[in-house]
Formats: C-alpha cells, sequence, structure tokens
C-alpha cells in the first residue's frame, strides 16, 4: 500500500482475471483447442526448460510467436486422437500471484500435473512441471505478456507428444 | 476498520505455497524458515503439546528424513490442492487448510502418487506480514515412499 490517493484498485477482481487467464490454457489444450491455445499464446514471449533446478530463462531468450507459430508447433508437438480430443487432463495447483506495487504488472507462479488414460493405457501421471507468468494491465483487462514453461517430472509420454517431442522434455540427468 | 481482504489472502497462499517451493528444491534452509518457531504436529494432538523448533532444527530434521539426490534435488513435487482460508473478523488472523498431493519420478520409480494429505495452518497478521503459527499436518492415502524418506514405515495414512 503506497499513496495516499482514494485506492481504485479492486485486488480481488484482479487476481479473479488472472486465474481466468492461468487457468484457460488447461481448459483449451484438454479440449484440443489449439486455435484457442494460439489466441492464448500469440505474442506472449515464452520460453522453455527442463529440471526442477534449472534457472530462472533470461528475457533474452524468450521467443514471441505468432498465433500460427503457436499452432504449428503444437500441431507438431501433440497427439489428438480421432474424436480431437489429447484424453489428457491438466490439474494447475499452487497458484502465488503477486502484484507490482504499481498494480500494473503481476507474475504468477503455479504448478501443473498432467494425467492420461486411454482404452490402452491405464490412467496415470504423464508429465509434472511449472509455470511462471508476468501479466500486464491494459485498457482492455489483463494480458499474459511472459509464460515460462518448466518441466520437472516426466512420466510416459508416449500417448500425449510426437516422437522427438518427449525427449527434448526429459530434465537432464 | 477495513483490512484488504484480497490482499490478505493473497498474501497467506505465498506463506503457504513456500513449504512445497522449498522442499522440493531441496532448500533446507526455506524448509527451516518456514517451520521456525511454528507449533507443529499431527491434528489429534492439543496445541500446547505441538512441538516448536528453531529454523536450524527444523531443517536438521527434514535433512535426517528426506531424501535428497545427487543433484540436491527429492525429484518429488508437492502440489496443494483445496486451499481454503478463513479470515478472521479482524483480519489479523486466519485459518487456512489445504490438501497436499505429492508425486515423484525416479529411474527406479516411474512418474507416480506417492502420498496425498492435508495441512491446516492457522496464520497471524504481524508488523511485518503474515506468519505461520500452526500448523497440523496429516496423510490420508500413502503410496510408495521409499524414495522420498528414509524411514517410510513411520508414515500412516489415515
Amino acid at each position: 500500500m503506497g499513496a495516499d490517493r482514494p485506492d481504485t484498485f479492486d485486488r480481488a477482481l484482479a487476481t479473479e482475471q488472472l486465474r481466468r487467464i492461468i487457468l484457460s490454457y488447461p481448459e483449451l489444450i484438454d479440449r484440443g483447442d489449439l486455435a484457442g491455445v494460439a489466441r492464448l499464446l500469440a505474442g506472449v514471449r515464452f520460453g522453455a526448460a527442463s529440471g526442477r533446478n534449472a534457472p530462472l530463462i533470461p528475457l533474452d531468450q524468450l521467443t514471441t510467436r505468432t498465433a500460427g507459430e503457436v499452432r504449428e508447433t503444437y500441431e507438431n508437438a501433440v497427439i489428438l486422437y480421432d474424436d480431437g480430443l489429447p484424453h489428457t487432463k491438466h490439474l494447475v495447483s499452487n497458484i502465488d500471484i503477486a502484484f507490482a506495487d504499481d498494480r500494473q504488472t503481476a507474475s504468477s507462479r503455479c504448478s501443473y500435473a498432467v494425467l492420461q488414460a486411454l482404452d490402452d493405457f491405464p490412467l496415470q501421471l504423464i508429465i509434472a512441471g511449472r509455470y511462471e507468468d508476468v501479466f500486464e494491465a491494459t485498457p482492455d483487462g489483463w494480458r499474459l505478456t511472459i509464460r515460462r514453461e518448466y518441466t520437472d517430472l516426466v512420466g510416459d509420454l508416449s500417448r500425449h507428444v510426437k516422437p522427438g517431442v518427449a525427449r527434448q522434455l526429459s530434465p537432464p540427468g | 476498520m477495513t483490512f484488504d481482504r484480497a490482499l490478505a489472502t493473497e498474501e497467506i497462499r505465498h506463506v503457504v505455497l513456500a513449504y512445497p517451493e522449498a522442499s522440493d528444491t531441496g532448500d533446507l534452509p526455506g524448509v527451516g524458515r518456514f517451520m521456525d518457531g511454528v507449533r507443529f504436529g499431527p491434528p489429534e494432538v492439543p496445541e500446547e503439546e505441538l512441538t516448536v523448533r528453531t529454523a536450524e532444527e527444523a531443517a536438521a530434521s527434514y535433512k535426517r528424513a528426506v531424501i535428497y539426490y545427487d543433484d540436491g534435488l527429492s525429484h518429488a513435487t508437492h502440489l496443494i490442492t483445496n486451499i481454503d482460508i478463513e479470515l478472521s473478523a479482524d483480519g489479523n488472523a486466519a485459518v487456512a487448510t489445504s490438501a497436499y498431493v505429492v508425486v515423484q519420478a525416479r529411474p527406479e520409480l516411474p512418474l507416480q502418487f506417492i502420498c496425498t494429505g492435508g495441512y491446516q495452518d492457522s496464520l497471524e497478521r504481524r508488523d511485518d506480514g503474515w506468519t505461520l503459527r500452526t500448523r497440523r499436518e496429516w496423510m490420508d492415502l500413502k503410496g510408495d515412499m521409499s524414495f522420498h524418506v528414509f524411514a517410510p514405515e513411520r508414515f500412516h495414512g489415515r
């Protein structure tokens, strides 16, 4: 709390909006809505790393993709079955949001764990990791501007991502 | 006198979520700071019988209990869900309950759930922010904890 001016910042509302953005990703990906994923991540500075002790991905190693590029990345990586679904469930937990003092930006850390089941693949955990996000207040509402995606623990990804992608996701060692 | 309920909730969540962060990264001094002066024990023990340890004692006992591998990591992840925070009427105290699910993967242990349970925390607002006062911890379901703790036989589901 800083200035003496009347405080018009509605922290509860802002928190609600940020949580909705964070939780839209699992909703979209589990529905196989790659166009929706592309809209969410278009223009976002993005980086990925593996290992629970991976250092913070430096800003200059983040890349910004167009919606088309995000979509292409997902199409090349994620297995969608005949019904258009990946048959995964992304559980997001440990959501820890902090607003900057000027309330114009916010950061969030959370964990994800992905479950999957198929007729010939018993329900199981297939991967767990974290998202570290940065948001900016814009006249149109809060916007995701940076997403860092960390893979911590890897299980059997063979039914979720195409060959070659699973290897890239495995933490070193 | 009003208080900023959303800010209190944000800060309390941050306190509660500091534990998995410290444990999963092998930050034993961080675990110690989290437990420093906290009354700790299972739900059924009366408050006056809960154990209180210094940061150093808590970190040392954690180190004796939890397995960390050559890279300094436990290769376990604490997922914290069902966070339910109840603030007192004056906004100076709170009770936070939450559920934990621990997942782990090792070369010998395919990625899986290894235990799940809950925390009931009481917190107090001080000049420098929210402080954890008591933590009651229990386990509901126990899986294969043999790659996470040195003495898995000491843990029991309810």
